[in-house]
């Protein structure tokens, strides 16, 4: 973008962006090192441990109880995405090819969804959970967690299928294939890239929800990953070193996930941030 | 095709809303629906003569503001030093966006233990000379929000940064050429042909994040619970102590509509700009 000409300005803009890095990585750096240390150690002076203990992840994995989080967190991801995934779908397909009366207003209606923050939510939602069964249910979190998807799932497919020539529709239309083969025959395959750029929002939304699980969980076996992990935190007894080590193990599957599909999240941010 | 959408949306967004509203127009605890009893606009008087909600919202605007304020600069400086791709900026890009997919939960506790007394920050003041005595970031008055800013810049620049750069793309190849030809110096072009021609994209992510400074829990909840004192007090975690710790269900409701109405006021700016993107 820019011709610099200066070898200094080079240099003074590569340890610039060199010192940004470190001050990124540095803090979860030392994180890193203290979830090995031994529970001595925790409070001295040194970056690295003297003694190197990897068992506290397996520590903290078992008395934690981090592998039922880690089960719950993976299911209402799972579930939440792939259900807001097909609902979304089918609405923007609606929206897109099968314009009724009044779909405008009804889109419209959806798209205010996106202005509402969940936590000014969260009494209502347990009201409602408590009266309707769906207390303390990891299937009804992720129900919720598809209702506040929703909104900008339909909003990037919607506009994905606005550039998808009504041919295509036209001609599947007159081989007498119904509304929904059309859909997941000749539109999903077409609409691949925004199917993943959904995925990757609403995978982020619902793995690393707080304030939602916090209040729609009650029993520990139903805690979500932050939640289950949170709760730990209070008790003073917990030692550091385990606290350390659960929030790494926390950060890994994301972090596993942005390794392998870097430009893919930050396509998916940046379209759900200036399309949404 | 629509139906399933619309149901879940009405369940569970449209019906919330409607109850978070009747519900801070009464007085409730929150448990038998039965003893529900209507109060009108009581509520809304209660939290307009209550100190701490004036200080959560104060430390709500001050905190959005400031996180706005601070992740613009710092998410445009770093993405104009990465289009310049010297060397060290392709490690740059990489690391600094990861911090912004964590869940908020997990930073949170990875910074309190960073800046406890034993902490890693402590232990850089003090063999640097700064302080001989370990600071209580965490635990005085003075040092809370601030934490709980800088945190919440460490966490989200990068996202800035990505939607900088991708804006930065956008910008005309020509005018930036024609600069160079007039002799232009790269802070003159920064000003005077880049952030110009910016000017909606800086609105669209300022409004962002805005509209996530708006609604900050986690990081508050975690770290602080609003204290000590209040001083790190923000609308959601007060609503949240009222509403359950204290089953106080009207008055945490109305915070509640609150932070919809600042919500929605965001929202629709945000739409209105986002609408000239295009």
């Amino acid at each position: 973008m820019f011709e610099l000409r200066a070898t200094w300005a080079k240099a003074g803009l590569s340890i610039l962006a060199v010192v940004t890095a470190v001050t990124v990585v540095l803090p979860v750096a030392w994180v890193g090192a203290l979830s090995l240390k031994t529970g001595r150690e925790v409070y001295n002076q040194k970056f690295l441990p003297d003694e190197w203990v990897p068992g506290n992840y397996i520590t903290a994995w078992q008395e934690f109880g981090l592998g039922g989080y880690f089960l719950n967190s993976v299911f209402v991801t799972v579930v939440s995405v792939v259900l807001t995934i097909l609902v979304s779908l089918l609405a923007a397909h609606a929206f897109t090819w099968l314009r009724f009366p009044g779909s405008d207003v009804v889109f419209t209606l959806l798209l205010l969804g996106i202005m509402i923050p969940p936590a000014a939510l969260v009494l209502p939602l347990l009201i409602e959970a408590r009266h309707l069964g769906f207390y303390n249910d990891l299937f009804g979190l992720s129900l919720v967690y598809v209702a506040f998807g929703l909104p900008i799932s339909i909003l990037i497919f919607r506009g994905f299928f606005a550039g998808i020539p009504g041919e295509l529709v036209e001609s599947a239309r007159l081989d007498g294939a119904r509304e929904w083969k059309i859909l997941f025959r000749v539109i999903v395959p077409v609409a691949r890239p925004a199917v993943v750029t959904v995925t990757i929002l609403l995978f982020l939304a619902n793995w690393n929800d707080f304030i939602l699980a916090l209040v729609l969980m009650r029993d520990a076996d139903t805690y979500t990953l932050p939640v289950g992990i949170s709760q730990f935190i209070g008790q003073y007894a917990t030692p550091h070193e385990l606290i350390a080590a659960a929030s790494i193990i926390g950060s890994v599957p994301v972090f596993i996930l942005y390794l392998v599909l870097e430009r893919r999240f930050q396509q998916g941010v940046t379209a759900g941030a200036l399309k949404g | 095709m629509v139906v399933p959408s619309l149901a879940v949306f009405l369940g569970l967004i449209a019906a919330p809303i409607v109850v978070v509203g009747l519900v801070s127009l009464s007085e409730w605890t929150g448990f038998d629906i039965a003893d529900i009893r209507w109060l009108g606009i009581e509520n809304y008087r209660t939290i307009a003569g209550d100190d701490i909600f004036w200080r959560a919202l104060r430390n709500t605007l001050l905190f959005t503001g400031l996180t706005t304020l601070f992740l613009n600069i710092v998410g445009f400086g770093v993405a104009l030093l990465i289009s310049t791709r010297v060397r060290g900026t392709g490690l740059l890009r990489g690391v600094i966006f990861l911090p912004a997919l964590l869940p908020s939960v997990l930073v949170g506790l990875m910074w309190q233990r960073v800046l406890d007394a034993f902490g890693f920050v402590n232990q850089i003041l003090q063999w640097l000379g700064v302080a001989d005595q370990p600071i209580f970031f965490l635990g005085e008055e003075r040092w809370a929000l601030w934490v709980i800013i800088g945190v919440t810049v460490w966490q989200f620049a990068g996202y800035d940064m990505i939607l900088y750069y991708a804006g930065l793309q956008g910008v005309d190849r020509s005018m930036l050429e024609a600069a160079a030809l007039d002799g232009a110096r790269t802070p003159a072009t920064v000003f005077r042909v880049i952030i110009p021609s910016m000017r909606h994209i800086v609105g669209v992510v300022a409004l962002l994040n805005i509209i996530g400074g708006l609604k900050i829990f986690d990081v508050v909840f975690v770290m602080t619970r609003g204290g000590p004192n209040r001083s790190s007090e923000v609308l959601a975690t007060y609503m949240f102590e009222q509403g359950f710790r204290f089953s106080i269900m009207g008055v945490a409701s109305a915070i509640a509509v609150v932070i919809v109405v600042l919500a929605v006021i965001a929202s629709v700016a945000r739409f209105r700009l986002a609408r000239r993107l295009v």
